[in-house]
């Protein structure tokens, strides 16, 4: 299966690793992986600050990125979210734009979902001696509709401890400029969410979500705290190697 | 009303950094949020089929107003049928001359009232009490805090940030002596002082929780009882009501009957759910012998027939939205600024008549969607704090710095080339605030992020720099 | 503002003309299929009714004969050592004949005296007119002899019912209810005691109405 990569920006400036954690996986998997290098980001930015005329901008250029490509697959439930539910809005007064919105929302997957739905993964082969807290993230979970997807690949990596997040639905207060324009409430936020991790007592946090996971694990950082942070493709990738014998960094 | 005047000059981002520095404030409100929530999981986990019932919910609700002339026109139809008077008021201006030419005509001088979020909207009690006219709070929490001379902070408790300690005080300088701080004492105190209001009273003011079009009926639900001495017991009755709360049919009615108190506080039940259908018959020996319905537009008609806000009049005033909203939770009611708070409140709020004071509470929200999963009628509030946001950038009211912002993401971001350039700029330029790998600067926009959390250093390479190397394996 | 106005601004913004009836309704009004269809023994009903009622805070005792329960009540009365006991009227709707014990306790009867009178009654005594199993429900009508306050002003409310009273479903009391000439001027549906959590989410009883609710169910196959 030919499958292209929707990065996200924020995993292509800030976290790579977790782009070419998904990459190794996928190509393991038997996918041809593409990387439609004019992409850029979702929009939604722009989208929830109300500027939609700028996020309209951003999503043709999305669109036309990823025109020729039959699976899009993205390490964000987030903006998969955006380009399923609000692309095709975006565009309601454009009838040839909208085909073209809806037919790109149609193609295009989050990560843990591509896996446990298309690919029907039973098992990755992966080995991760941790205990893991898992936070699903608001948008991928209530928005694109992520169940347990990720904890079903979690559940079959051996030797892998879960723990239940106390209060894991709520939000981690990052929002997007959210973070920002309402910074003392989001800090509030952050802090009851980083609380319930170090209650947890697991050793790593993991998510689908990586807007959601530096907020997390920013506040961790500063606390002092040395609960690790990564995205589930990286703890499947990382977890397979170990299981192979070799050292994923 | 110290709460909400005193503050209402500052924004809501101000207003919500004063709260969070309240620490009794945030854990009172924590605490409660966290209390109805979990029951209400509880309760509407035994209940079964919840998803089924909230499309129904919505179902009744949409056709409802999407007919709201039909179904109002048969209610009001049926109210004077029974002998009802019923009074329209476009603004909380026109409703609140209707209540109090009631109440002059009837020369009284005291009214009792049960809780009432349309009686907040318009701010009757400050109406009346300047004509000279005494207003009694019954409800436990609005009689704690009319006492406090401050406002409701949840639409369900809305004394969720008073202490005992300080309710204690309260009912000292409202006449008790030796009072504990137990429950049990604070509460008999009250009813002792409120049974003789109800009796001295002329006129019962309520709310309405739902007006049965089929039958005229007006249906209020309480817990304390407060309401069924209210509407009882005082000889002039004035129903207060949002014309958008209106049900079709007492069969819808059951619906709801199951919807309301499971999401409001998560009760299987509401304790008190009474049904009045005009005042007392010549044979009854109490009940209100005259019973007035004054139904309030006040902007709520202006979102009729708008396709992204039309919605928000279906809202059945649970409150379940605040309970799991992690914004309200750590920045309580007051902060808010508006008798709505939470999200039904950023959105409802600016909607109504003189919201444009309240424009910016829609960007209270980190848009986690909580509050439509909550919702027992399946408003799509999240969808709605965008489509709020929206409006204020398409008005040209948005702040101009934030203009600039998108204006440059937008020539960034619709830009594959510029955009690959701007991520070795942004690299440059935060190299140099970077200590081992982490940002803790507060320059600039990064400010607001930096004060409570680190922010990763950008890392040598971008994904799509490292890419040709994955792409030959 | 005037009725039509008001009336036909909402008509207007909804693009329809004052008059038009609503539209039909694509889905059924009221519960859903599934809870309509449900159906319950006698028995299973008050066995529901009763489980509702007491985890509400509701008290209930049951008794298989008249006697036993008129003796029941009288030896209740005793134990709370009442000074005033209030009641329906003598022509109201009772389940039960308990003119006996309303004699002996000199009960004040609601047609016979003043409202106000009640404000001091310590125990109200009543009938009710059906009880509902789902929610621990009981649901009183105002009537000439039926006063709204004999239920609600008392610290102590007891209610007497048959058992056949209590039906499944609120849906099943607004059908009989329909079915009568007009509406009562009041229905109550009264779930328990009265209660309040207002103070630091602490539940209090009897904040305005009664602090108890007994219910004294006769039990018939």
């Amino acid at each position: 299966m030919k499958v292209s990569l929707f990065i996200t920006c924020m995993v292509d400036s800030i976290f790579p690793q977790v782009g070419v954690s998904m990459t190794k996986i996928l190509q393991s998997l038997g996918c041809e992986v593409l990387f439609p290098s004019s992409q850029t980001c979702c929009g939604q930015p722009a989208f929830n600050s109300g500027y939609s005329k700028e996020a309209r901008s951003v999503a043709i250029s999305m669109i036309n990125a990823f025109q020729e490509s039959d699976v899009i697959v993205s390490p964000s439930g987030s903006c998969v979210g955006m380009i399923r539910h609000f692309y095709p809005e975006l565009f309601s007064d454009s009838p040839e734009w909208h085909e073209k919105a809806l037919s790109l929302a149609n193609r295009t997957y989050e990560f843990s979902q591509f896996l446990i739905q298309i690919l029907k993964v039973e098992t990755l082969g992966a080995r991760f001696p941790y205990t893991v807290t898992y936070h699903p993230s608001c948008h991928g979970s209530r928005l694109l509709g992520i169940e347990d997807e990720p904890i079903r690949l979690l559940k079959q990596v051996e030797e892998l401890q879960l723990i239940e997040l106390p209060y894991a639905q709520d939000c981690c207060g990052f929002g997007g400029t959210f973070a920002v324009k309402m910074s003392e409430i989001s800090g509030a936020m952050v802090e009851e969410k980083t609380s319930h991790v170090l209650e947890s007592g697991a050793s790593v946090l993991v998510g689908t979500d990586m807007g959601c996971l530096m907020n997390i694990g920013g506040r961790l950082s500063r606390k002092g705290s040395n609960v690790r942070v990564m995205h589930l493709a990286e703890l499947l990738y990382e977890g397979r190697q170990l299981a192979k014998g070799v050292d994923a960094q | 009303m110290k709460h909400a005047n005193s503050t209402s000059h500052l924004s809501v981002k101000e207003r919500a950094k004063n709260a969070v520095q309240d620490e009794f404030l945030r854990n009172a409100v924590r605490f409660t949020t966290d209390r109805l929530r979990n029951r209400k999981q509880a309760v509407t986990e035994s209940f079964g089929q919840w998803e089924v019932w909230r499309e129904r919910g919505e179902q009744i609700r949409a056709h409802t107003i999407a007919n709201l002339d039909a179904y109002l026109a048969q209610f009001i139809e049926r109210l004077e049928a029974v002998g009802v008077h019923v009074h329209f008021a476009v603004d909380s201006s026109e409703a609140t001359d209707a209540v109090l030419s009631i109440i002059q005509s009837k020369k009284a001088r005291k009214v009792v009232k049960s809780k009432s979020m349309v009686s907040e909207e318009i701010h009757i009690n400050q109406h009346l009490e300047a004509n000279g006219i005494t207003v009694v709070e019954t409800d436990l929490g609005e009689y704690i805090i009319q006492l406090a001379k401050e406002t409701p902070s949840h639409i369900i408790i809305p004394s969720i940030h008073k202490s005992r300690e300080q309710i204690r005080d309260l009912f000292e300088n409202a006449g008790a002596t030796q009072l504990t701080t137990e429950t049990r004492d604070l509460t008999a105190f009250a009813r002792r002082t409120l049974r003789s209001e109800f009796l001295s009273a002329e006129i019962g003011i309520t709310g309405c929780n739902f007006g049965i079009a089929e039958t005229g009926s007006v249906v209020l639900f309480t817990n304390e009882g407060n309401a069924d001495m209210v509407m009882n017991l005082p000889p002039t009755h004035i129903v207060l009501m949002g014309m958008e709360r209106i049900l079709p049919t007492l069969a819808d009615l059951e619906v709801m009957a199951h919807l309301l108190p499971k999401s409001a506080t998560g009760q299987n039940v509401i304790t008190y759910m009474s049904m009045l259908t005009g005042p007392k018959r010549s044979a009854d020996r109490d009940g209100a012998t005259e019973m007035h319905v004054v139904i309030l537009d006040n902007g709520r008609s202006r979102q009729l027939g708008d396709e992204q806000f039309q919605a928000v009049l279906h809202c059945i005033r649970c409150g379940a939205c605040l309970n799991v909203c992690p914004v309200y939770r750590h920045m309580g009611g007051h902060a808010y600024g508006s008798v709505y708070p939470g999200p039904i409140g950023a959105v409802l709020s600016p909607l109504l008549e003189k919201g444009e004071q309240y424009s910016d509470l829609p960007y209270a929200s980190s848009l986690c969607g909580a509050c439509f999963e909550a919702c027992p009628v399946r408003i799509p509030l999240h969808d709605m704090l965008v489509q709020h946001r929206q409006k204020l950038v398409a008005s040209g009211h948005g702040n101009p710095s934030e203009r600039m912002a998108f204006k440059g993401y937008e020539n960034i971001f619709a830009k594959p080339g510029r955009y690959r350039l701007s991520i070795k700029m942004a690299r440059k330029f935060l190299s140099p605030l970077a200590k081992e790998g982490k940002i803790r600067s507060s320059f600039g926009p990064l400010a607001g992020w930096t004060k409570s959390r680190d922010f990763p250093m950008l890392p040598k390479q971008s994904f799509r720099e490292i890419w040709p190397s994955l792409k030959r394996e | 503002m005037d009725k039509n106005h008001f009336l036909e601004n909402i008509a207007q913004r909804l693009g329809r003309s004052l008059g038009q009836p609503p539209h039909i309704r694509k889905e059924m009004a009221g519960v859903p299929e599934f809870w309509a269809e449900r159906s319950l023994t006698p028995r299973e009903c008050l066995e529901k009714w009763i489980e509702n009622f007491t985890s509400q805070g509701g008290e209930a005792k049951r008794f298989d004969s008249k006697q036993d329960l008129t003796e029941s009540l009288d030896c209740l009365l005793t134990e709370l050592s009442v000074q005033s006991v209030g009641a329906w009227g003598k022509t109201a709707a009772w389940p039960i004949d308990i003119e006996n014990i309303l004699d002996k306790w000199k009960a004040l009867r609601w047609d016979e005296t003043w409202p106000e009178k009640f404000s001091h009654v310590q125990v109200g005594i009543t009938g009710c007119f059906w009880a509902i199993a789902d929610t621990g429900t009981l649901v009183m009508k105002s009537g000439k002899a039926e006063g709204r306050g004999t239920h609600l002003m008392p610290q102590v409310h007891i209610v007497i019912l048959r058992s056949r009273q209590i039906c499944l479903r609120l849906g099943e009391v607004f059908s009989a209810l329909q079915q009568e000439a007009m509406l009562p001027a009041a229905v109550h549906f009264v779930s328990g005691p009265s209660r309040s959590s207002d103070i630091e989410n602490d539940l209090s009883i009897g904040v305005h109405g009664p602090a108890r609710v007994i219910a004294f169910i006769l039990q018939e196959d």
